[in-house]
């Protein structure tokens, strides 16, 4: 059964359209992530899920109810807000079992759900306390724990961690993995950092100024995303994006560059000739050898287990990490092994993937 | 050190003493004079001090006038006044504040607007209105003038206030199944509390101390607030000057201990606003 369904979803505030007809199906006990760039309809759609925004059209299903004019409370979610949005004249304890209170819950209920939240994420000493006497991580964790005392069939977070400082980020990151694997709360989780998204959810959802550009597990848009924006979007570093003429030569084929370079693709194997494309190569997929295409090296940024090289084939920006520590100095040529990699190929005018 | 002779410093200093002087020399004096027998009063020689301290002019004022009735009235009045404006202000408010809807801030405007127009414009025509209604010499013309004039300051700093709390700590308590007026009372009005205090202030004591609709709404000491009764205290040919400072005092006292008293949420209100964006 699915927990959450968004059917054909539309928003506008006035006359600004933000979301054009989303759709999406999340199973029962799914983590599923929203990223896309700031200002793409992340947060709007969560909210009209949350219901704290109206539908413009299409459905929301939740549980296999349709909500669209069910009240918040009623529609059996629990959010979490970038701010933490405590409530500040309460303690730990009150801010946690507030929703159980107005629902005038036995107290001997309330007190069994607190304590056992309470324990789940390490606040059973916080009780007490008022939200300003506790640090950002803490508060994060008070915030979830008014969402888990609840029980909800789903979750919803609006970037909870970028609030975080980075060392605390990626413990929180880790802390709601585990929470996840330990209730299997069907989760909606906002996100504009893609590494957030790849390292929590089963499945990502890409948006782009208000449309899905693809929905797929995290390895799938690693591995083949299907537009450029995906393309440019998911993995870090980004990909290297280039646009050339893709031609026939010998059994493969070849990448001009408009300033000049060709690129030798021998493997890769076109129908059409002579085709404007976009052409994609991970960093990581790309290697320094003896032979290959000739490249002026721009900056090195070593960071340890790895270094990343930016360098120039031509007027091409070119990024590729190397694994072993080569002594590669700015400005040195290098030559970059094309051959064997994964390579993604996308329709410039349409931006879909071709090959 | 050298900075206590900065002549800045030394000018800043001066010119505080001076206001000071100026503020606090009238209630000086009439705490002096309220001590001081008749014939020492009119007495060509200053003093601040009274050679023969006396009581006689309180005691006067309980047995000759009746202030306790009056003291009564200016609190009732002002009391009412202000609970009545408080919660249309917080109301009214936090619809500026929150709610979208056409011609929001052309009210918001045309209630601060009414601000501009001194006190004294509206005194003929609210008279009229209440003698038709046979309000006059009743709590309820005061009442009505004194929410009307303290609803919209009130209005506008509860809302400058509710701007600030953050949407989301609302959204939270309404995904947490809280309705709007439950929003409002279980966590707006709580986190409100020194602007809600600050504003009361104001309203009590501008409807404490009001003088002008206080002596032209009423006409006999049943309903005379305390400002009014003063006036008319001071006579035609012969005025109790003894027993003016003493009830003087006395009605001044009250205004004193409220500010001391919330002096900390005072400033805290009318600045959070501002601090606390
Ligand atoms: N209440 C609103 N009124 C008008 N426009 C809004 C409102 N909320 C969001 N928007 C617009 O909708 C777009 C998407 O916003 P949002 O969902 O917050 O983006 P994201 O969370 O992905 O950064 C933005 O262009 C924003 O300006
Ligand atoms: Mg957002």
């Amino acid at each position: 059964m699915s927990a959450l369904e968004v059917k054909g979803l539309r928003k506008s505030f006035g006359p600004v359209d933000v979301l054009h007809g989303i759709d999406i199906e999340i199973t029962d006990g799914e983590f599923v992530a929203l990223v896309g760039p700031s200002g793409c309809g992340k947060s709007t759609l969560l909210r009209t899920i949350a219901g704290l925004e109206t539908v413009t059209g299409g459905a929301i299903l939740i549980g296999g109810r349709k909500v669209n004019d069910v009240a918040p409370k009623n529609r059996d979610i629990a959010m979490v807000f970038q701010s933490y949005a405590l409530y500040p004249h309460m303690t730990v304890a009150e801010n946690m079992s507030f929703s159980l209170r107005l629902k005038r819950l036995p107290k001997a209920e309330i007190d069994g759900r607190l304590r056992r939240a309470a324990e789940i994420l390490g606040l059973t000493e916080l009780l007490q306390r008022l939200p300003k006497q506790l640090s950002g991580g803490q508060r994060q964790r008070v915030a979830m724990g008014r969402a888990i005392v609840r029980d909800p069939v789903v979750f919803l977070f609006d970037e909870p961690l970028s609030n975080l400082d980075a060392k605390l980020r990626v413990q929180m990151r880790a802390e709601i993995k585990e929470l996840h694997q330990r209730l299997r709360t069907t989760t909606v989780y906002v996100t504009h950092d893609q590494v957030e998204a790849m390292t929590l959810a089963d499945r990502i959802v890409v948006m782009h100024s208000g449309h899905i550009e693809q929905l797929g597990t995290p390895l799938e848009l690693y591995d083949r995303p299907q537009t450029i924006f995906v393309a440019g979007f998911i993995g870090s570093p980004s990909m290297n994006l280039m646009d050339g003429t893709l031609r026939r030569a010998g059994g493969g084929s070849e990448l001009m560059l408009p300033s000049g370079p060709v690129i030798g693709l021998p493997h890769l194997s076109v129908d059409a000739d002579g085709v404007e494309v976009t052409f994609g190569i991970r960093p990581e997929h790309l290697s320094v050898s003896r032979e290959g295409v000739p490249a002026t090296v721009n900056i090195v940024e070593p960071t340890g287990a790895e270094t990343l090289v930016n360098c120039r084939i031509g007027e091409q920006s070119v990024s590729v990490v190397v694994r072993d520590r080569q002594p590669i100095n700015s400005g040195d040529t290098i030559n970059l092994k094309f051959e064997g990699a994964t390579v993604h190929l996308f329709d410039r005018t349409t931006g879909q993937r071709i090959g | 050190m050298t900075r206590a002779y900065n002549p800045w410093v030394m000018l800043r200093w001066a010119l505080l003493a001076l206001l000071i002087a100026f503020v606090v020399c009238p209630f000086i004096w009439m705490v002096s004079i309220s001590f001081k027998p008749e014939q020492e009063v009119f007495s060509k020689t200053l003093s601040i001090l009274p050679r023969n301290p006396t009581l006689a002019n309180y005691q006067m004022i309980f047995d000759f006038v009746p202030y306790p009735r009056f003291f009564m009235n200016s609190m009732i009045v002002a009391i009412v006044s202000t609970v009545c404006s408080l919660v249309a202000s917080t109301l009214a408010g936090y619809s500026f504040s929150r709610f979208r809807y056409k011609g929001r801030s052309s009210l918001a405007f045309l209630v601060l607007s009414t601000q501009m127009f001194p006190l004294v414009t509206g005194i003929i025509p609210l008279y009229l209105v209440f003698s038709k209604l046979g309000l006059i010499n009743t709590y309820w013309a005061l009442f009505v003038a004194y929410v009307a004039f303290t609803i919209p300051f009130c209005t506008w700093m509860l809302k400058g206030f509710f701007d600030t709390i953050p949407r989301e700590i609302e959204e939270a308590a309404v995904i947490d199944g809280c309705s709007r007026l439950e929003v409002l009372v279980r966590i707006v009005l709580p986190l409100s509390i020194p602007a809600l205090v600050a504003t009361s202030v104001f309203c009590f004591i501008l409807s404490w101390n009001e003088f002008l609709y206080a002596t032209v709404l009423t006409t006999s000491n049943d309903v005379r607030t305390l400002p009014a009764a003063l006036g008319i205290m001071i006579g035609q040919g012969y005025t109790q000057w003894g027993g003016l400072n003493a009830a003087g005092v006395l009605t001044t006292l009250p205004v004193i201990i409220v500010f001391v008293f919330f002096q900390r949420y005072l400033v805290d209100g009318l600045t959070a606003g501002a601090t606390k964006g």
